[in-house]
């Protein structure tokens, strides 16, 4: 699956033209961008959802404040574009008192063709030549729940198979477990992580996914995890993490922090659509570089053979190493257009000699903007 | 009893090298060092344009692998064994098969001037621990190589058809005569394109698990293939062949003497006289 997501004067993303591919990793100095790409992606899937002004208001978006780069001009559209294979879907996001407007400019090209279009405070759908009344939902939605267009269906299959991940409320899952549910992925938070699982466990076509986890777990945990017990209270699943040193199991709520990241990493991985999208930010919080490392391997083999394109926000040199085959999957915030690929600053014969971990340490890409590392010419 | 620290350059080596050489030393311990991850090695591009260490405030591959080296016999972590000895294996790779004098000679300067850089007075003990206890070997064209000279290797690595190879084959001189996997059209993943593929033996190996070059399932993984290979490869089958393998036999020689536990199979005559122990007179290592 090719995919590309633009922007055009959206907050610190000046002018993105970004293409993910397979397994990658962003990395950047602080405020450089790296988690406001995954918003993108969100806003886009949440939008589709629900509605522009509704996809704002998530505490992620964080409303309509501050939706423009800072000194752009007033006369340059704010736009974010989300490419599938030749189909282009792009919106025009329009601010009025403090929100996001629903009767954003949207429009959606296949090559030189344009096939659908709405215009900015517009409510009237164009598509393939047919007009028809728009409401709050995006011009895309409006057309595929109302034609279920099969020429439309990769692209929204991507959009709404985005699954962000930039903050687990490990805490919650740990004192509280998840609401017993029919979940069949995880949620942004990772809450329902353990009713995910559960429901995985139990269903013969999605154990594979279930095992995954559980076989990524003892890879990354090697000799203190062994597999996962549920626990049903009422409406509430709790898990006890089981040791193979130890008779008695450890509950979640004693559980490490690692462990916790990793199952939800994992969980969030298995439980994404083929051909689908997932980011991670902060990958590495918590996490012991071993257990980075194994994590970083399972989830490529994973993705491998789901086409599924995962994108890793982080700060981390292990995580970095972790790349040192493929270089062009590293993607830096810096420069005018970000991110871009590392084999674009340098040279793929130097690199080869470098940890790349180390060059990020000390500042050879992504490193903070005037900081001691930046060598003046 | 001796404990000797192997420092593979690969997660395949990693996580079956120390076993596989230890199946041939009983009485003593291989550790693989460092135990969590392996180091990478310097030989992935055309050793001939290493870039200079001083543009950058960083250290190369190169220079982590020396240090790794170097520090393996001085340095002492509390409540541990002292490793007797440390042994780097290293990939020569195709890129660096043409020149493996200057490979060998380029890590050979690197291990002084380290020792130079980082002990600049009174090295004269570290340079005399060096020289009796660590080497630096090579595997030429790569691990993958050998695994050709036991067809039961072969098929652990999770081959399912039989290379054509030509009869006399010199391992450390691979090449295929496999005309269909040489005519498969370039760019195809997996597999190096020709003029270099036909000497390539992991390129081979791809083929020979998955001939079609597109089945996720059943292609050659170095990390579970690769493992089942080299963890209980028959060293000696290997060697058999004249000429013998000569780099592996450095290797392996190098070990029954640093070990005084000699192999029957093993001829220091066999061995390459480039990295071979001991060596010259003026060595910084064991062998270089």
């Amino acid at each position: 699956m090719t995919m590309t997501i633009e922007t055009r004067n959206f907050r610190v993303l000046r002018q993105t033209d970004w293409a993910p591919v397979g397994v990658c990793v962003v990395v950047g100095p602080n405020g450089a961008g790296k988690t406001t790409l995954l918003t993108v992606l969100e806003f886009l899937r949440n939008a589709y959802n629900r509605s522009a002004s509704a996809a704002a208001s998530f505490d992620s978006f964080g409303g309509g404040w501050g939706v423009r780069s800072w000194g752009s001009p007033e006369e340059e559209p704010v736009t974010m574009a989300l490419s599938v294979g030749e189909v282009r879907w792009e919106l025009q996001l329009l601010v009025q008192g403090g929100a996001v407007a629903d009767q954003l400019g949207e429009r959606l090209t296949c090559g030189t063709e344009t096939w659908l279009s709405r215009l900015p405070y517009g409510d009237r759908i164009v598509y393939r030549g047919d007009e028809r009344q728009g409401d709050s939902r995006l011009a895309l939605r409006t057309i595929v729940d109302a034609l279920q267009p099969p020429e439309l269906e990769a692209i929204v299959r991507v959009v709404t198979g985005l699954r962000i991940h930039r903050g687990y409320n490990v805490h919650g899952l740990r004192m509280n477990g998840s609401r017993q549910g029919s979940d069949l992925y995880l949620n942004p938070t990772g809450e329902n992580a353990f009713s995910v699982l559960r429901n995985w466990r139990d269903r013969r076509e999605l154990r594979p996914q279930y095992d995954f986890v559980m076989q990524g777990l003892r890879l990354a945990f090697p000799e203190v995890f062994d597999d996962l017990d549920f626990h049903v209270a009422g409406l509430t699943i709790t898990a006890d993490f089981l040791d193979p040193r130890f008779g008695p199991p450890c509950p979640a709520a004693l559980a490490p922090n690692g462990w916790l990241t990793g199952l939800l990493h994992l969980t969030a991985i298995a439980g994404a659509r083929t051909g689908t999208f997932v980011g991670i930010d902060e990958f590495e919080n918590t996490l012991h570089p071993y257990a980075i490392r194994q994590l970083t391997n399972v989830i490529r083999e994973w993705a491998d053979g789901r086409d599924l394109t995962v994108c890793l926000a982080s700060h981390s040199p292990v995580l970095l190493d972790e790349f040192k085959e493929q270089p062009d999957r590293i993607f830096v915030m810096e420069g005018e257009n970000r991110p871009v690929p590392l084999t674009e600053l340098y040279e793929e014969d130097w690199l080869a000699r470098f940890s790349l971990g180390r060059l990020y340490a000390h500042g050879e890409f992504g490193g903070q903007r005037g900081g001691v590392n930046k060598v003046e010419e | 009893m001796a404990v000797v620290a192997l420092i593979p350059t690969g997660s395949m080596e990693h996580k079956a090298l120390g076993e596989s050489l230890g199946r041939l030393f009983p009485a003593h311990t291989f550790v693989v060092y460092p135990p969590e991850q392996h180091l990478n090695g310097f030989t992935s591009r055309d050793v001939a344009s290493l870039v200079a260490s001083g543009s950058v405030p960083v250290p190369t591959e190169l220079e982590e692998l020396v240090g790794a080296l170097v520090n393996a016999i001085i340095r002492k972590k509390r409540g541990e064994a002292r490793f007797d000895f440390a042994f780097i294996v290293e990939d020569l790779e195709l890129c660096n098969d043409h020149q493996p004098d200057l490979v060998l000679q380029v890590f050979r300067n690197a291990v002084d001037q380290y020792i130079q850089r980082t002990w600049p007075l009174k090295n004269a003990g570290i340079y005399g621990e060096v020289r009796e206890r660590c080497s630096f070997h090579l595997f030429r064209s790569m691990t993958e190589a050998y695994f050709y000279g036991e067809p039961a290797a072969l098929r652990r690595a999770g081959a399912i058809a039989a290379p054509q190879l030509p009869d006399g084959l010199d391992l450390e001189r691979f090449y295929a005569v496999d005309a269909s996997f040489w005519w498969l059209p370039p760019r195809t993943a997996r597999i190096a394109d020709m003029p270099r593929r036909f000497r390539h033996p992991k390129s081979c190996l791809h083929y020979l698990c998955d001939p079609t070059l597109a089945d996720n399932r059943t292609r050659y993984r170095e990390t579970q293939g690769g493992v089942a290979a080299l963890r209980t490869l028959d060293w000696a089958n290997v060697v058999s062949a004249p000429p013998h393998c000569p780099f592996l036999h450095a290797l392996l020689d190098d070990l029954t003497q640093a070990l005084n536990s000699p192999l029957s199979y093993v001829n220091r005559a066999h061995a390459d006289p480039r990295c071979r122990f001991p060596g010259p007179k003026n060595r910084i290592l064991r062998n270089l």
